[in-house]
């Protein structure tokens, strides 16, 4: 069975995303796992599977090396837990994993839940004490984050009309957007002049066009469509669902094919999900759309890499509020990973809990009119991996 | 018997700070004697094709104080592993003691050879230091001058010294060391140079010169003690000193090389220890002396030495066994060869032959990262390399580049992870 179309979200839950020191995690694992599992209306004891999604273990003593975190969290013995860790894309691909043994007919309930404990440690205590530390002892060598962004940046720049005010237009959008995010780690509004103002991190990139280092699960519950037909509740669709992995992690700056103002494994992930779910013209079939805006000018990349305009466009795109809020393409509408907060395995889950909510009607002040179908996107390595998904009204 | 000098290079840090009322070479925290022997032998590279059959490193600032130094230049030079190779890390008066070693050698037909010296200053009492290394290709005949080793000289005579877990030298009063001390040895091996009678290790080579006049350059570790003894002597000055500070074992090789068109005794003393070589000049010692000397005279004006980056949270990982697994890839930056391409990093499972990726190149992009706990500032950059290949790694430390720069790739250390200094390549400005 292929599984465009045929696995639906019955049940979601996210934690609160932040700096949560009264949560360890597995209290995260546990509260989202939980709400999923009474969102979805369901006994835990009906599920047969889990999947998690945990990127950095290391940064919470090892706490998520392994799926049996879920069985101990959520007393799952002793069905199968199974970790996957693909970069920022650990969520999402915990979601594709699980859907994939729906769609094969293994399993008719699963669990796909992402978490991360990041801020046991200072911010650079975390990801960018790691990328430092334990990354490759040549290759890998002065490299950051944001150090891998802000090349991307200032290639950007230099070959389109985009200025430091516009990528600190993105961080504005996302924080308004935010105000209306009970769960985002930021909900306070922004200025133009107080992004531009802020510590520098890699230039041209300061702090606030960088997403924070975060707390934070998410979850959700997967069956077939056809069984969520039998359930009476309300579900969501994954109509589509790709993830691309086009190199490795140090090698992929070293190679000829990376021109520094897009992402091709965004291209592949989108071109894979699309055809499955029959777009072809993304700015006029999706209502709305999540994509992984770690930093400023991936916000700006993902527009055009996802298909909503030509390369060199993205600027403009922003500029017009086609992806505001009450634009024509809403982009970010949760406050995405700007103002969300990035808990890298729990962040691909969040994403399509929010364009299953958009779908089923249950978005809040966030709610786009008639959502029909919308568009996750996560992008990891950082690009090297991909998810693009698509998730429509059941 | 006698060398021919056939090349000659150095590799001086641009920046020069004030220094005795002249300047002196200052290099930043990523250089070393190990990447400044391997800029000063790239450099050879570039003025011969010849194949070095062995390198000869001197240095008093090895990083690794136990040896293993010269084969990490010869790694990072492309010079091979079917190479002689072999280090002197006592005195300054090692980089002539190495070219008496490669006259020895290329009679045995050893050669051609590479002898190269190298100083970085490491503690702030070497007041007279500056940072750099100077590289001569060696052999029997064909060269621009004719390198004789000269008289050499030992006695017990102590002015700077360590004993076994000291952390500094220790020094005898400099009044001691300055006047009575290595100037003194300096004088005597030069003055043997004029007498025919083998009255010291080494002066029945000089014979054939010894009618000759022979002006003397002075290499002591006081710059002042250096030059007093050299007017002494009638000698034409230390042309180099005011600009690079005394470059410790590489300073006589430069003064070798700087001998131009007049015949010259080069005499080194480090304490109870001095060496002689003798320079005859043939034609286009001049053209090489004046390139080299537009290299020491050249540099950027700064008011101090670059420092020393706090390294907070920094603590990487290392592996004796992966770098050696690696080290084509990181010293020699070797891709393989695959349907005519050069893939770097190797891929596993592909095979092929090794080549290395071009050392130039464009800058595609770059940023300044605040956050990398290396260094208080690290730059990144991306270059599209001539071959076609690309490369991204730091900027090295004291430069900068700019998206379209014509950039370089240079040899420079990265880290200490491990207690293993590991060394790769940076992007240097053309400019």
């Amino acid at each position: 069975m292929p599984i465009a179309g045929e696995v639906a979200i019955i049940g979601s839950a996210a934690t609160r995303f932040g700096v949560l020191h009264d949560h360890g995690y597995l209290e995260l694992l546990a509260e989202a796992g939980r709400g999923a599992i009474a969102d979805a209306g369901i006994e835990p004891s009906q599920l047969e599977a889990a999947w998690l999604g945990t990127a950095e273990p290391g940064t919470a003593a090892l706490l998520g090396d392994a799926g049996t975190a879920v069985t101990e969290a959520l007393a799952f013995a002793p069905r199968p837990v199974t970790r996957v860790s693909t970069f920022c894309c650990t969520g999402m691909e915990a979601v594709r994993a699980a859907a994939m043994s729906i769609a094969a007919g293994e399993h008719d309930l699963v669990l796909a839940v992402g978490a991360e404990k990041m801020r046991d440690v200072t911010p650079r205590g975390s990801l960018v004490a790691r990328t430092a530390n334990l990354t490759h002892p040549t290759l890998a060598k002065g490299r950051t984050a944001p150090g891998q962004f802000a090349l991307l940046a200032n290639r950007y720049m230099h070959e389109y009309e985009c200025s430091a005010e516009d990528l600190a237009g993105v961080a504005v959008k996302n924080h308004a957007n935010a105000a209306r995010n009970p769960i985002a780690q930021y909900s306070d509004p922004l200025t133009v002049e107080q992004v531009l103002r802020a510590p520098r991190v890699a230039e041209p990139l300061g702090v606030l066009d960088c997403t924070p280092t975060t707390d934070g699960a998410a979850a959700v519950v997967l069956t077939s469509v056809t069984h969520a037909r039998t359930l009476g509740r309300p579900y969501a669709v994954i109509e589509g669902i790709a993830l691309s992995v086009v190199d490795g992690y140090y090698a992929g700056f070293f190679h000829d094919d990376h021109d520094y103002t897009s992402f091709a494994v965004t291209r592949e992930a989108a071109q894979v999900a699309y055809r499955q779910a029959g777009i072809e013209e993304p700015r006029a079939q999706l209502d709305m759309v999540e994509c992984h805006d770690c930093f400023t000018i991936t916000e700006l990349i993902n527009y055009e890499d996802l298909g909503l305009c030509g390369r060199g466009e993205g600027v403009e795109l922003l500029r017009s509020g086609v992806t505001a809020a009450d634009g024509d393409m809403p982009v970010n509408l949760s406050g995405g990973l700007q103002a969300c907060g990035h808990p890298v395995g729990a962040t691909g889950v969040r994403v399509i809990k929010e364009i299953a909510d958009q779908v089923i009607g249950r978005a809040g002040e966030r709610q786009v009119a008639d959502a029909r179908r919308g568009a996750a996107h996560t992008l990891g390595g950082p690009g090297v991996a991909s998810c693009v998904a698509v998730i429509g009204a059941g | 018997m006698s060398l021919e000098l056939l090349a000659a290079a150095t590799a001086l840090p641009v920046r020069r700070v004030p220094w005795r009322g002249g300047r002196r070479c200052a290099a930043p925290f990523d250089q070393d004697a190990v990447t400044l022997a391997a800029e000063a032998v790239l450099a050879l590279h570039k003025q011969s094709d010849a194949r070095p059959a062995a390198l000869l490193l001197a240095t008093v600032s090895p990083p690794y104080e136990e040896g293993g130094n010269a084969q990490l230049v010869a790694e990072l030079t492309g010079l091979g592993e079917s190479l002689f190779c072999a280090e002197l890390t006592a005195t300054p008066r090692d980089g002539l003691a190495a070219l008496r070693l490669a006259d020895g050698l290329v009679a045995a037909g050893g050669g051609p050879v590479i002898v190269c010296a190298a100083h970085r200053a490491r503690r702030s009492g070497e007041r007279d230091a500056g940072d750099g290394a100077v590289a001569l290709l060696v052999d029997r005949d064909g060269g621009v001058a004719t390198l004789t080793p000269g008289p050499a000289h030992a006695e017990e005579l102590r002015d700077r010294w360590r004993r076994s877990g000291d952390a500094e030298p220790r020094e005898a009063d400099p009044s001691f060391a300055d006047e009575l001390g290595a100037p003194r040895v300096a004088a005597l091996v030069a003055a043997a140079c004029a007498r025919p009678a083998p009255a010291v290790v080494g002066v029945g080579e000089a014979g054939p010169v010894a009618d000759r006049e022979l002006q003397a350059a002075i290499c002591v570790g006081s710059a002042r003690a250096g030059a007093r003894a050299e007017r002494a002597l009638g000698g034409p000055g230390d042309r180099a000193v005011a600009s690079t500070g005394l470059l410790g074992a590489a300073h006589p090789l430069l003064r070798v090389a700087l001998a131009g068109d007049r015949p010259t005794v080069v005499v080194v003393a480090s304490g109870g220890l001095g060496e002689a070589t003798i320079v005859t000049p043939g034609e286009g010692a001049a053209e090489l002396a004046s390139a080299l000397q537009a290299q020491v005279d050249g540099g950027r004006e700064a008011d101090s030495a670059p420092g020393d980056p706090a390294q907070v949270g920094f603590d990487p990982y290392a592996s004796a066994p992966r770098a050696w697994r690696e080290r084509a890839q990181d010293l020699r930056l070797e891709g393989v060869v695959h349907d005519g391409r050069v893939l770097f990093p190797p891929p596993a499972g592909v095979d092929g032959p090794r080549r290395g990726l071009a050392r130039r190149g464009r800058v595609i992009t770059w940023t300044r990262d605040h956050v990398y706990p290396g260094a208080d500032t690290v730059d990144m950059a991306v270059v599209a390399l001539a071959d076609g290949n690309r490369f991204y790694g730091q900027v090295a430390a004291d430069d900068e580049v700019a998206i379209d720069d014509e950039v370089t790739l240079v040899p420079r250390r990265l880290h200490d992870g491990g207690g293993v200094v590991q060394y790769f390549w940076k992007v240097a400005s053309c400019r």
